[in-house]
């Protein structure tokens, strides 16, 4: 497996880390736009598959 | 380059996964987030999701706030996905607009940023068909993905 390229370090000045954010990933709108993702990623690996 | 013009400071949180920044104008200020979340049976992908936090801890991802600042806060996304990357180099993100509108919004800033991105990026487009293909512009695209490049 290649190597990925190194893309330009974040600046620790610019962002701080906050315990107390809890994730958003259950929010009813990223579930909806996910099961969305989620069908057309598989669609799109069927495709891949029946072409190779 | 237009991706290393000024950003909003964040947060992140512990997992970082979520990013919160503030939009400030002199009308208002608008608390925005940036959310990565795996796509469930493949651990390679997340998904990305922005949109404005409301009072209910819920987000809103349908309304233009138009606080004239969208370059900013575009910029302060792609700060995220630095971000992202530098922590997990060997992940996926993908997206998909909220509305047909807000696809083809992000399809134009693709577009425009294309240059810039290549040289961190492979960018493809999936069309609804479940095609894709490395990024071209102006296509019809339903979804986005992006990988860090490979090292020559």
């Amino acid at each position: 497996m290649k190597n990925k390229i190194t893309p330009p370090k974040t600046d620790p000045s610019t962002y701080t880390v906050n315990t107390s954010l809890k994730s958003l990933a259950n929010d009813p709108f990223i579930v909806q736009q996910r099961e969305k993702l989620r069908t057309l990623l598989n669609k799109s690996k069927a495709l891949e598959l029946q072409n190779n | 380059m237009e991706i290393d013009k000024p950003f909003y400071p964040y947060q992140l949180s512990e997992d970082a996964l979520r990013f919160d920044f503030y939009s400030v104008s002199n009308s208002k200020r608008i608390h925005k987030v940036v959310q990565y979340s795996p796509i469930p049976d493949n651990e390679t992908i997340f998904q990305l999701s922005f949109g404005d936090l409301k009072n209910d801890n819920t987000l809103d991802f349908l309304t233009v706030s138009d606080n004239q600042d969208m370059k900013k806060v575009l910029a302060t996304v792609i700060q995220t996905i630095f971000k992202f990357f530098e922590l997990k180099p060997d992940k996926i993100i993908v997206f998909i607009g909220s509305t047909e509108t807000r696809t083809r919004l992000y399809r134009i800033i693709i577009n425009k940023l294309l240059d810039e991105m290549k040289l961190y990026f492979d960018i493809m487009g999936i069309r609804e068909d479940g095609s894709r293909e490395l990024f071209i512009q102006n296509q019809q695209y339903l979804a986005f993905l992006i990988s860090l490049k490979d090292e020559k």
